[in-house]
């Protein structure tokens, strides 16, 4: 990696280079701007810091030379004003990030590593081949449980290769990226480093990690993976046709495939080579292929995931079984032709599994499988299904994106931080001193809370918003207990900030944690600033890179336009070129601005959002439309349909993103909490509290009764299994998934604790809606009583209700009521 | 192999078409001809008389098996080698299919690298001078 400062104050630049050079980067230093923009011209750089105030060009207006020139990796601004025009001014001019001076120079590392950390590895900060990982924050390497030492160039070409799997690097072009100017070497040099980190990595166990291409320079040879796209019955066919050349050819993920520009050049001039590049030709070009059908595969995702959803209620027809079957069978093949094995044997699973019929799966596994398939989809493609862009289609003389494409958003991260309220961060740990040296050091930065066990993490994870979790090991019982949690975790939050304590740190230890879920891994010695740190800037990343955006328009130019132009900006971009297919679309995508084209084929834009806006659940999604008509009448309807923003076709990216980020920034503002909450599908507490006071004072101008009345499950005697099964949130699923059904449309619902839900009825009597909370609890009681194992467990179900306004007409006094009134309705006792 | 083989490709899949004249173009310059649909397929294998038939087996309407037993009664089609295309492997439907004149049987996923040479193989033509690994 290498970076370039520009700043004129010499004994800053000493300690920041020192520090850098330390931490393996090559660094180079210049004093004034004009050199500094000959600079970046002459080489590439990964990163590049810029002091404001410079003599020769000041770096404001460098930046925004640097961005007009294509330079797209992360600019980190430097300024000893803390003057926030200057802020603003610098992030506009394209800078990622800004730090004021004066600042600790483990701080300015600090952020300069943040900004070079792709979005991939938010998921996993250590890079991985094989049993080989690189560990960038400690500059570790091992293999299997061993550590092997590098010297710094070794390393520095061990992460270059392991950050960019599928590129060839030319001896010049290694130099290029990891060699200084003054220290320019010759080629052979290059090849004795090679020679010696092989050598390394082949003594400590990794053979062939890299590989040579003749005549063009240096590969990371394709993981090891035991991935065989064969039949699995290939005995059985021999008189038909075996093909045992796929078992070790077939490509098995998507870093495997040679690059492209094999073909134009091949390797050798024998025809073994030229056929080996052809087939490599063909897998790339079959990947690359694969953007032009994600809307094929997220059409037969959502086919599943409907055949899922009915099967949970016992709903799945004859013909939407055969459809999703008929489905997962085409993903068995195709997903399989674009080197995804695994979604392709998954595929293989459901298939299987929806001919066995739902005696044999239920919905809760079928729905497992299908967002198994589809993380294991997003997470193959490094994309969000639905994309377009697919890596290995980068062209080859591009930096390669990876290094780049996140250039970090902390943009939107650090605007936001001056006036949003402390993250929120769950400690679950007993640990009292890990504890206590937490609050002193998190003081002003973080909101602590904790949990001494999973069970309470649970219920504060249902009931609280949180930012960050830190996960004590220690507390830990059983491998399953934490494999089940951190599963689950991923699943209902994905935006929370994770870091583990391991008892040990073993490698064991970090591989068992990294599969599982998407954590960073920190040792038990870790000074607890620095675990305060860490869970900051990951937190300010996810919250500045989750912002997702989905595109409807039948233009492609335009959509692939738009794939360039927005994740810089660390904006998520989902495409759709079909109109029809937006509403199966949306509720997998969710996502927090839709972007409209007025005229499309089928439906139109403006049709699209008068549907939106009438449901319930989308009906705050910020809306922009895409239109290349201006005339007043066109832009009335488009408001009138409900949109909240307009841009005119054909529009310039600056006045785009800044569109966008302001929308988002405003939904932002105005709901910090989400709606709707992941685990239930039900509106979240504070949205339904809002929404009961409002609907409260409708009753009361219109002279209606309003009810409001809670139901709690009791479970009283758990055994384990049962209370594992309840923590699951199955049972709270189909709970919730019953009353939001059984409901009319004027009626709200929400889960106010872990067995607990609270609903809100418009223009019904007391009398009549006891009765119909009677039969509601009824079925619940039925459904809770089947869902747990055997008729063994003691379950009883409460109701309390109050009613407005002849009890009372604050929302707060009828809850009270209500919670003070509850009383048994069924239990398992009276039953039997 | 002097003159250009041209493939005919029916699955109603337009990723798997996609992919197979891809494949097939590059690693062997083949042509390749597609159809959406068992009938549609009908039609084109008797107007342009391709060297060899791909064919799915699953597909809406006219499935693999009966546009197979169509081809091979068709006096145009009946000498044209078919392979199926099958992500399921069931041995009983596959005696059915070899029973019908399908010429063998390929299974889905296929390598988009080997493909043309699994091709070849399944059809006893003469591959190129180098043998698989």
């Amino acid at each position: 990696m290498k970076i370039l400062l520009v700043e004129d104050d010499e004994i800053l630049v000493a300690s920041l280079a020192a520090d850098l050079t330390s931490q393996n980067y090559v660094v180079e230093v210049v004093t004034d701007g004009k050199t500094g923009w000959e600079y970046a011209q002459a080489t590439q750089y990964d990163l590049i810091v810029l002091d404001v105030n410079l003599p020769g060009m000041n770096g404001i207006t460098l930046c925004r030379q640097l961005r007009q020139a294509d330079y797209d990796g992360p600019i980190l601004l430097l300024t000893a004003k803390g003057d926030s025009s200057y802020k603003i001014e610098g992030l506009d001019a394209g800078a990622d990030d800004y730090v004021v001076k004066p600042c600790p120079t483990e701080e300015l590392s600090a952020r300069i590593r943040a900004l070079l950390r792709r979005p991939r590895e938010i998921a996993s900060p250590i890079l991985q081949w094989g049993l080989l990982q690189l560990d960038p924050t400690t500059c570790q390497v091992y293999f299997a449980n061993n550590n092997i030492s590098l010297s710094p160039k070794e390393y520095g070409l061990l992460e270059l290769f392991l950050r960019n799997p599928q590129r060839v690097f030319s001896s010049t072009a290694l130099l290029e990226r990891l060699w200084g100017f003054d220290e320019m070497p010759g080629e052979e040099t290059i090849r004795s480093h090679i020679k010696r980190l092989r050598r390394k990595l082949k003594s400590a166990g990794a053979d062939e990690v890299i590989e040579n291409i003749y005549g063009m320079g240096y590969r990371l040879m394709p993981a090891p993976s035991a991935a065989v796209i064969a039949p699995s019955d290939a005995g059985e066919t021999s008189s038909q046709i075996t093909h045992p050349e796929a078992a070790t050819a077939a490509p098995d993920s998507v870093s495997q495939t040679l690059h492209p520009l094999n073909v134009s050049s091949p390797a050798e001039d024998t025809p073994e080579a030229v056929e080996t590049a052809a087939q490599s030709a063909a897998r790339s070009a079959a990947i690359a292929a694969l953007g032009q059908f994600s809307n094929v595969i997220v059409e037969r995702l959502a086919i599943l995931q409907n055949a899922a959803a009915a099967l949970k209620t016992a709903n799945l027809s004859e013909e939407l079984c055969e459809e999703a079957q008929l489905a997962a069978h085409k993903l068995v093949g195709s997903l399989g032709m674009f080197g995804l094995t695994e979604g392709s044997r998954l595929s293989q699973e459901i298939e299987t599994g929806l001919q066995q019929g739902p005696a044999v799966v239920d919905g809760y596994l079928l729905s497992a499988w299908v967002s198994q398939l589809r993380q294991d989809l997003e997470s193959a493609l490094g994309m969000t299904l639905g994309e377009t862009t697919v890596p290995a289609a980068a062209p080859a003389t591009k930096v390669p994106t990876d290094d780049n494409s996140e250039s970090a958003h902390s943009q939107t991260g650090s605007l936001e931080s001056s006036a949003a309220p402390l993250p929120v961060l769950l400690v679950i740990s007993i640990d009292a001193d890990l504890l206590n040296e937490l609050v002193v050091s998190a003081q002003q930065r973080l909101q602590v809370v904790q949990a001494g066990d999973l069970l309470q993490a649970q219920q504060q994870l249902a009931q609280a918003h949180l930012d960050a979790l830190l996960l004590d090991m220690e507390i830990l019982s059983s491998q399953p207990q934490m494999q089940q949690f951190l599963t689950k975790l991923a699943k209902t939050h994905p935006n929370l900030a994770l870091l583990v304590l391991p008892r040990q740190d073993t490698f064991e230890a970090r591989l068992e944690v990294a599969r599982y879920s998407s954590c960073t891994f920190l040792p038990r010695t870790t000074p607890i600033p620095d675990i305060v740190d860490s869970l900051l800037d990951i937190h300010q990343r996810l919250c500045s890179s989750n912002f997702h955006i989905l595109v409807v328009d039948d233009d492609p130019i335009i959509l692939r336009a738009l794939e360039e132009q927005l994740p810089p900006w660390g904006l998520r971009v989902t495409t759709l070129e079909d109109p029809r297919y937006l509403w199966a679309v949306l509720p997998q995508q969710k996502p927090d601005l839709l972007m409209l084209d007025v005229e499309m084929p089928h439906v139109d834009g403006i049709e699209l959002c008068r549907v939106i806006r009438s449901d319930r659940q989308w009906e705050s999604l910020p809306i922009l439309f895409l239109t290349a008509r201006r005339d007043a009448e066109t832009v009335q309807q488009l408001f009138q349909a409900g949109a909240d923003d307009y841009i005119a076709k054909p529009f310039a990216e600056p006045e785009l993103v800044t569109r966008i980020l302001n929308r988002l920034e405003r939904q932002r503002l105005t709901q910090k909490l989400a709606v709707v909450d992941p685990m239930t599908g039900l509106i979240t507490e504070q949205q339904a509290l809002r929404d009961i006071s409002r609907d409260l004072a409708i009753a009361q101008r219109y002279r209606q009764p309003y009810c409001l009345a809670m139901i709690v499950v009791e479970l009283p005697e758990l055994s384990p299994a049962q209370e594992q099964s309840w923590l699951d949130g199955q049972i709270i699923y189909s709970l919730a998934n019953i009353l939001s059904q059984r409901l009319r449309q004027e009626d709200l619902v929400t889960q106010t604790a872990p067995n607990a839900f609270l609903l809100g009825m418009y223009g019904i009597h007391k009398q009549p809606a006891e009765g119909r909370l009677k039969t509601l609890v009824k079925e619940l009681y039925k459904v809770t009583l089947k869902a747990l194992p055997e008729n063994t467990v003691a379950l009883s179900f409460q109701i309390g209700l109050a009613a407005a306004p002849e009890e009372g007409k604050s929302i707060s006094l009828l809850r009270q009521l209500a919670e003070v009134r509850l009383r048994q309705v069924v239990s398992s006792k009276a039953d039997h | 192999m002097n003159h250009v083989k041209r493939i005919l490709i029916i699955d109603d899949e337009p990723d798997i078409r996609e992919i197979t004249k891809i494949s097939l173009k590059i690693t062997k310059q083949w042509d390749v001809l597609t159809a959406a649909s068992g009938s549609e397929g009908i039609v084109i294998a008797a107007e342009q008389n391709p060297d060899a038939i791909l064919l799915d087996v699953v597909m809406p309407r006219v499935d693999g098996l009966a546009t197979l037993k169509t081809l091979k009664m068709g006096p145009e089609t009946k000498d044209i080698p078919v392979l199926l295309l099958t992500a399921t492997a069931k041995l009983a439907m596959k005696a059915e299919y070899l029973e019908w004149g399908a010429q063998g049987i390929l299974m889905k996923p296929f390598d988009p690298g080997t493909l043309g040479k699994q091709i070849e193989k399944a059809l006893g033509w003469h591959a190129s001078k180098i043998e698989s690994c």
